[in-house]
């Protein structure tokens, strides 16, 4: 009866572990693969059967090369492109914090009529799927004459926007209004308020919402793609990783593509360790009546 | 320092809920009001309309001699200690306290000398560079009044205050708070449900039930006159009896019986009575626990009622009795030899008897 008892429980817990190992193993797979494929000359990415560390063709000695990163890094395209990257992303993510922030604060703190439509309207935004306005918008933006970078920095905002604000607004709720009402008494006007007070009392949920937006716009290729048409000197780096050519015609250069790649992860990961602490905070913050 | 001037104030919110019903009182300086009432009894809404945090539907409030209906909270000069205290969470102890003169632009030196002053007073010098997080429930209440104190306002508001702390550091933080109200002469508008903290501090007592006020007094008139049989049992712990009655006459005397028996009113109280014309009338007596007098029945037959709980609480016995069928409470001296079961003699001490309208529920003696 015991012994019985003892092998289901090994046996839910081999299940477990097995389930963890498959998670772990389809979201790091890709990732693994793609730094395996960086490390690898021409000639060692079409060897059959694919190796899972760069070997060397003849000896099948372990051998990585560094050569697809030190083209990638004299890459002017790639360069540029990663400026652009850091441009874009941060503003929109600062643009979207600040107008998010301010309307969560609307949103969730203050009362005023058509607060709930105002709320699904900005849900609604969401939902339109980024190719059925990317015709609208382009149109918009030749009329209008606006360059490349800013035009793709207010883009973001259409999908950047809404998440803050809705996240924010859930977090700003959770806030006490009697701290509000404290501050009120204490004579604070409603902006210092949200400055001195709510502002600071959020840093956890702008850091997770802010980090989230900066992926986003961080990672986008539609609309960086349709925009920088006209400017290719604008392009992100997902474009321009897109657009690398090989040494001759039709060459796919995949070994600098993930090389490139691999780079372009190493500041989101970089961001997400420098605020893991407060990024677990925000996500979970906002949940419970604090 | 300053008076206030409350005229028929009315709070309707939206939904249609009225909260409180023209609310009509005048506080005058260095007061300290409590305003007491049961839960949902419109008394924190009068305290928030007064802090300027409620709109005011109708009526008007003054504050020495200025209309503020439409004054924002901080062109009011009032302070407020909030049940939860709503303590700045980010900020150290000393800018919590110096919040609000920042914001006024005080000189920094100014805020110093001042915070470390209320500080002194509340004892909490060794804590100004904590966190609240860091401090224990009875500190962070402190810190509530020390954000008050610092500002040298004109009104103190709080709303229930003490309610998170426990028993008996509620006890102690009474004494303190009167204490306080007596230094800084300022005056105090309190609100609570307890009505001992409201007998205990109150220099002023405001009964509020269902938005309306019933009665406004200092404690001793609220004990030994209230105005109706709601506030008859809200004042006073274990509450009053009431026991239902009927007012007869026979020659001159007018007396009241209940099913246990009867008591003659004196010739003034019978007088009273009869100009207000409640003679062979059904009405509630009314008599506090303290005003009953037992004595051991010494002859089995002769009795008045049967003991049927006690409950010791040292320097008190309180009997649960039971009157004929009417449940009645009597607090005696400890030094009483009586049991559970035991068959006693009731003497109600006359001139404490409180007389009360069956219908309206108000007071018939005076």
């Amino acid at each position: 009866m015991k012994k019985k008892a003892s092998i289901s429980g090994l046996l839910k817990r081999a299940g477990f572990n097995f389930m963890i190992i498959f998670i772990l193993f389809y979201l790091l797979f890709p990732f693994y693969w793609a730094v395996n494929s960086s490390l690898k000359t021409e000639s060692q990415l079409f060897m059959t059967p694919a190796t899972a560390v760069p070997r060397d063709p003849v000896t099948l000695e372990f051998s990585p090369t560094f050569q697809n990163y030190s083209a990638v890094l004299t890459d002017g395209q790639f360069l540029r492109g990663l400026a652009n990257s850091t441009i874009v992303a941060t503003s929109t993510t600062v643009l979207a914090l600040i107008a998010g922030s301010f309307a969560a604060f609307a949103l969730g703190k203050l009362r005023f009529r058509g607060r709930k439509p105002a709320m699904y309207l900005i849900l609604a935004m969401t939902m339109f799927p980024q190719v059925t306005v990317l015709t609208g918008l382009y149109a918009v933006i030749t009329a209008l004459g606006l360059s490349a970078r800013i035009s793709m920095i207010f883009s973001y905002m259409i999908f950047t926007l809404p998440f803050t604000t809705w996240v924010l607004t859930s977090f700003f709720r959770g806030l006490p209004d009697a701290l509000m009402e404290s501050a009120q008494v204490d004579g604070a006007t409603p902006f210092q308020t949200f400055r001195r007070i709510l502002l600071p009392l959020t840093a956890p949920a702008l850091v997770t919402t802010g980090l989230l937006a900066f992926i986003a716009a961080w990672n986008e290729y539609l609309f960086a793609l349709t925009f920088t048409s006209i400017d290719p000197s604008a392009r992100t780096v997902p474009v321009a990783i897109a657009y690398f050519a090989g040494a001759v015609a039709r060459q796919e250069p995949f070994g600098e593509i993930m090389a490139a790649a691999t780079l372009v992860t190493v500041p989101l990961v970089v961001l997400v360790l420098i605020f893991q602490r407060r990024i677990v905070a925000g996500l979970t913050a906002g949940a419970v009546k604090g | 320092m300053a008076s206030l001037n409350l005229i028929n104030l009315n709070k309707i919110y939206p939904n249609g809920v009225h909260a409180v019903k023209d609310v009509s009182i005048e506080i005058e300086d260095k007061e300290f009001v409590v305003l007491v009432g049961p839960s949902g009894c419109g008394k924190s809404t009068v305290l928030r309309m007064i802090a300027g945090l409620e709109e005011i539907s109708s009526g008007e409030l003054y504050i020495d001699d200025v209309m503020v209906n439409d004054m924002a909270p901080k062109d009011r000069d009032i302070a407020m200690v909030f049940q939860n205290y709503a303590l700045y969470p980010h900020m150290s102890i000393y800018d919590n306290m110096g919040f609000g003169l920042k914001l006024r632009k005080m000189p920094k030196d100014q805020i110093k000398k001042n915070v470390d002053e209320a500080a002194k007073i509340l004892g909490l010098e060794d804590l100004l560079d904590r966190k609240p997080k860091e401090l224990s429930g009875g500190q962070r209440q402190r810190v509530a009044l020390g954000r008050a104190i610092v500002r040298d306002p004109k009104v103190f508001l709080m709303d229930e205050p003490l309610s998170n702390l426990d028993a008996k550091l509620r006890v102690q933080t009474r004494a303190e708070l009167s204490k306080l109200h007596l230094r800084l002469e300022t005056t105090f508008i309190y609100v609570t449900h307890d009505q001992t903290e409201a007998m205990t501090m109150g220099t002023r007592i405001v009964v509020l039930k269902d938005g309306v006020v019933h009665q406004v007094a200092d404690p001793e008139t609220l004990y030994n006159s209230p105005v109706n049989r709601f506030v008859a049992s809200f004042i006073g712990s274990p509450q009053m009896n009431f026991i239902e009655a009927r007012i007869t006459e026979s020659n001159d005397t007018v007396s009241i019986g209940y099913k246990g028996g009867s008591v003659e009113l004196n010739p003034k109280k019978a007088a009273q009575l009869k100009e207000k014309g409640y003679t062979r009338k059904d009405v509630v007596l009314g008599i506090r626990p303290e005003h009953i007098d037992i004595t051991a029945a010494d002859d089995s037959e002769q009795y008045d009622a049967l003991v049927e709980v006690i409950e010791l609480l040292g320097s008190d016995t309180y009997l649960f009795l039971d009157i004929a069928g009417d449940a009645v409470i009597a607090r005696v001296n400890p030094a009483l030899n009586v049991r559970v079961h035991d068959r006693v003699r009731v003497q109600f001490t006359l001139d404490k008897l409180h007389l009360f309208d069956s219908e309206t529920e108000e007071a018939l003696l005076q």
